[in-house]
């Protein structure tokens, strides 16, 4: 019974962090990294307390911990050996810090909690944060009216895509925790998270959405084949993402949608500076001052001007994370993501036949990769805080995947 | 999937409250009252304008504009949605001239959500109050000169009566009435859900509603349904139970009345009817509480009657005489307003409801037994299958049961359905051959080992499993040991030379060979593998 007291804590615990950062998420994330940094510090606490009271045995920590480990220790290497001239230094630990911070949160979501309370809470506040948005879109002025009374909320197009992003990849596990309830009540939860997606500014997460969507119903008739596909996507992306992108010249592609063909130009850009230091890149942090315009693609185009006047990547980044690893870490970053995705493939392997959250799994991992694919690449702590909390939301899954997991190894 | 009405009736009132007041400042929102300066200045400077709204023309009511230099447009203050007795414009904070075009108020006025002027000051009327001089030009505009060196310059908008736009019926045009109703649209479902999620089956009213060949019954606490089953397990005769019963109702407590008939007769039925042992796992492991019950073979009310006490349950047994002594006994108890009895088999029961917690102890060896057109392990997968669907969501059920590979089976004790030996040990095709070899009658109760049980459950859709050893049985368990993935803590107990003395499952006698059993449980303790071979189990699965 004390460990179903645990199961109990742990999952008001988990709960309580998804409500903070929903809040969060809708209210406040506004990309300051001074109030991004008191919430990850704040969750981290929490979740640090949490292991203090609860017995802590997760078979993931491990795995987890070393993939960190190693991840630090090459962004630690970009600062320390000198054939990465332009490493930035304090950004460099910084990234480090939030990643273990990060990683006790993300820990606090790989251990058993109670079903009954997941199933409870993970919906409603799902539901809530999707009636925030769909009241907000809808002009109810939600916000304006706080700030007249009470807060300073933060308003304006990267709030709403920050909050957009999370919507879309906490859609997976608040489904996932209620698959064994009334239909009604997915189709509610769904019905809802595609009224608030769909009314959203966010394009990149209304195409995740639907392109995770087609991927649940593939999964669920044939999961090995769609794991496969996925599995080897994403290994071919990683691996040639410099090549793919100069072989596809996207930049002749000026029919394409404005903004879709803002994301090709930065593509393009980044795929010329990957070419500079292909095998091991430009050093952590080097992409936040990179001077793109010697990089830009020959063809011209309006948004090739525009681009011409920021001189570095819009928002200091290249809007794609793959890019990103390439660029600060060239061959060696790709592989070592590559390593991460193998990892994350032996994983999947076990789970695809025999677990019923293998579907979900698969959809939030297309979720995530549409959504980084198209922004979402820097170390900036509200962005670190989206990676934290999908992390958080693919160990919640991947958990209770195993545990189904035990139970049929001894079938 | 039902509805309670009250709890939806209750997160309605709250979902709407909630909504008038949302719709409410949203339409204040969207309904910006607005003073707008068309003008420009031959200097950057501030402007500021202040309302009265009664306390007087304070900073805390006033609003700040930036006005650029040589910069046609316009000033726009937002105005507070309360009643305004005055205003007061200072131009510029610093020197220099302002030429004025018009001064009005406007605001959304139409459902096209177009800003309407609802009032035009007269440029005539204005009134310098200090450090400012006013000019009307010809071309009608209106020249404000602040002075050299000023402070506060400052001009009275003047007004003939208070500006009063705001009347709260005024909010209630037809944007208002749409967003309420958009509001209520998305509230409703949520409320009906979390009015949803919240029901609880028999809950509601205490009432189990099931069916019986295909007709709807409706059963409260306190009462009883009887169907004639075909035929069902007696482990004594009617007339005894029926004698304990009668002793029941003149007044001696139940368990005097089974001691009294069964001590001496029959001890290891009047332990197992009698002895608190009975529930010690579900005391242990399970401690339920207000939890809807359903006991599959009753029997005595071994499990009934003290659950009772903190749940609510429904007690099926079909055996009519032994239904009557839970009746009996539960009354005794106190406890009979929180039981529904139903006489039945269980396969002719379609319960409507569905339950917390399934009991089925001692019963699914047996239940292939009384059915005669199916073989018995087709009826018990069948049997577990049923359970299944009338579990709620995170339902879990209980099975007490033999396991088939006990030691004590494979070294010759008598098997406690049987009571023949080496039989149930082994695998039921052989078994039944054995058994038509030695009797003459076909076999129907079987037991099965940890993988097979395992296998049985997760074919009927349960997908967490748990067991756990019950020494020296699960009928009179004197202690449970856990099995966690492939490790049991029984195996660390038989290792550390504890024992627990075995005995012969059909009439409680202690076995003989204790020395033997003892000595082959510690070999096999050695290799983490006993609890595979323990005499029984309870299994807990969701």
């Amino acid at each position: 019974m004390e460990n179903l007291q645990n199961q109990k804590f742990i999952s008001v615990i988990q709960a309580s962090i998804l409500f903070s950062f929903s809040i969060y998420a809708f209210f406040f994330a506004r990309n300051i990294d001074s109030i991004g940094n008191s919430l990850l510090l704040g969750i981290s606490i929490v979740a640090l307390i949490s292991f203090s009271y609860v017995e802590f045995r997760s078979p993931m920590l491990i795995g987890a911990t070393r993939n960190v480990c190693l991840f630090s220790l090459l962004c630690f290497s970009t600062t320390v050996f000198p054939i990465w001239t332009n490493t930035e230094h304090n950004w460099s630990y910084s990234a480090i810090c939030k990643c273990i911070l990060g990683l006790s949160v993300v820990m606090l979501f790989s251990v058993k909690g109670s079903n009954r309370i997941n199933s409870q809470f993970f919906w409603i506040i799902f539901l809530f944060l999707c009636v925030l948005m769909i009241l907000q879109n809808f002009e109810f002025y939600i916000k304006e009216n706080l700030n007249y009374f009470l807060f300073e909320c933060s308003m304006g197009a990267w709030n709403e895509k920050y909050h957009t992003f999370w919507l879309v990849i906490f859609f997976w596990p608040a489904m996932y925790s209620i698959r064994k309830c009334f239909k009604y009540k997915k189709l509610l939860l769904f019905s809802f998270a595609l009224i608030a997606t769909l009314s959203s500014y966010s394009e990149s997460a209304k195409l995740a959405l639907i392109i995770s969507i087609i991927i649940y119903f593939a999964s669920n008739y044939n999961p090995k084949t769609i794991w496969k596909i996925i599995y080897w996507g994403l290994v071919s992306y990683v691996l040639f993402f410099p090549f793919l992108i100069k072989f596809l010249n996207l930049s002749s592609m000026d029919w394409v949608y404005d903004r879709l063909y803002i994301r090709f130009l930065l593509f393009e850009v980044a795929s010329n500076a990957i070419m500079q230091n292909l095998f091991i890149g430009k050093g952590f942090g080097s992409t936040l001052s990179l001077n793109i315009i010697q990089f830009l693609p020959e063809h011209p185009s309006p948004s090739n001007e525009w681009l011409e006047s920021h001189e570095t990547f819009p928002g200091n980044h290249p809007h794609n994370l793959v890019a990103l690893v390439w660029l600060e870490f060239g061959l060696i970053g790709a592989i070592t993501l590559t390593f991460f995705i193998n990892r994350a493939n032996k994983v999947m392997i076990k789970l695809v036949n025999d677990s019923d959250s293998a579907p979900y799994i698969m959809s939030i991992i297309t979720t995530a990769t549409v959504l980084f694919s198209f922004s979402w690449s820097i170390w900036q702590t509200d962005v670190v805080l989206t990676y934290i909390m999908f992390f958080s939301c693919l160990c919640f899954l991947i958990q209770t995947a195993s545990k189904t997991m035990t139970i049929d190894a001894t079938k | 999937m039902q509805l309670n009405k009250f709890k939806f009736g209750i997160l309605s009132t709250i979902g709407l409250s909630i909504g008038l007041v949302i719709t409410y400042y949203s339409k204040i929102q969207s309904t910006p009252y607005h003073l707008v300066i068309n003008c420009a200045a031959n200097n950057i400077a501030n402007s500021q304008l202040f309302f009265d709204i009664g306390e007087g023309y304070i900073v805390r009511h006033s609003n700040v504009k930036l006005v650029e230099q040589n910069q046609t447009g316009e000033l726009n203050f937002k105005l507070p949605l309360k009643k305004i007795y005055g205003l007061r414009f200072d131009p510029m904070s610093s020197d220099g001239s302002m030429e004025i075009r018009n001064i009005t108020i406007q605001g959304k006025g139409n459902a096209n959500n177009e800003n309407i002027i609802f009032h035009k000051f007269d440029l005539k009327n204005l009134l310098a109050v200090q450090e400012v001089d006013l000019v009307i030009k010809q071309s009608g505009n209106l020249l404000a000169t602040t002075h050299q060196g000023c402070n506060d310059p400052i001009i009275e908008l003047s007004l003939t009566e208070p500006l009063d736009h705001w009347q709260l019926t005024e909010l209630l045009d037809m944007e208002w009435f749409s967003k309420t109703a958009f509001f209520a649209f998305l509230i409703t479902p949520i409320t009906v859900a979390l009015s949803l999620s919240g029901t609880r089956g028999n809950e509601i009213n205490g009432k189990i509603v099931f069916k019986v060949k295909k007709q709807l019954h409706t059963l409260g606490v306190g009462e009883t349904f009887r169907a004639k089953p075909e035929s069902c397990y007696q482990d004594t005769s009617e007339e005894n139970i029926r004698s304990v019963i009668e002793e029941i109702k003149n007044g001696t407590h139940w368990k005097k009345a089974v001691k009294e008939k069964y001590k001496e007769a029959n001890p290891w039925l009047y332990e197992i009817v009698c002895s608190p042992q009975r529930t010690k796992f579900i005391d242990e492991y399970i401690k339920p509480k207000n939890f809807q019950i359903l006991d599959i073979g009753a029997g005595w009310g071994q499990f009934t009657i003290p659950l009772a006490k903190q749940n609510q349950i429904c007690s099926l047994e079909p055996t009519p005489e032994r239904l009557d002594f839970i009746k009996a006994a539960s009354k005794q108890e106190g406890v009979d307003q929180n039981i529904s009895y139903i006489g039945a088999d269980y396969f002719d029961v379609k319960f409507e409801n569905k339950f917390d917690l399934i009991l089925s102890i001692g019963v699914l060896e047996w239940v292939g037994a009384f059915k005669t057109d199916k073989p018995p392990e087709e009826v018990q997968k069948e049997y577990l299958s049923k359970i299944k669907t009338e579990l709620k969501e995170y339902g879990r059920l209980v099975i007490g049961i033999e396991n088939r590979l006990g030691l004590k089976y494979l070294l010759g004790a008598n098997d406690d359905h049987t009571g023949l030996p080496n039989i149930s040990c082994l695998t039921s095709n052989l078994a039944k051959v054995k058994f038509k070899q030695q009797v003459d009658c076909e076999l129907k109760c079987f037991t099965y080992s940890f993988s097979e049980y395992k296998k049985l459950l997760l074919k009927a859709g349960f997908k967490n499993i748990t067991f756990h050893v019950a020494s020296p049985d699960y009928k009179l368990p004197t202690k449970i040991f856990p099995v966690k993935g492939e490790a049991s803590t029984f195996n660390e107990f038989l290792l550390n030379n504890n024992w627990i003395n075995e005995h012969d499952g059909s009439n409680g006698k202690t076995l003989l060979n204790q020395d033997q059993l003892q000595s082959v449980y510690f070999s096999i303790a050695e290799m983490d593998i006993a609890h595979y071979f323990a005499p029984s189990f309870f299994i807990e699965a969701t």
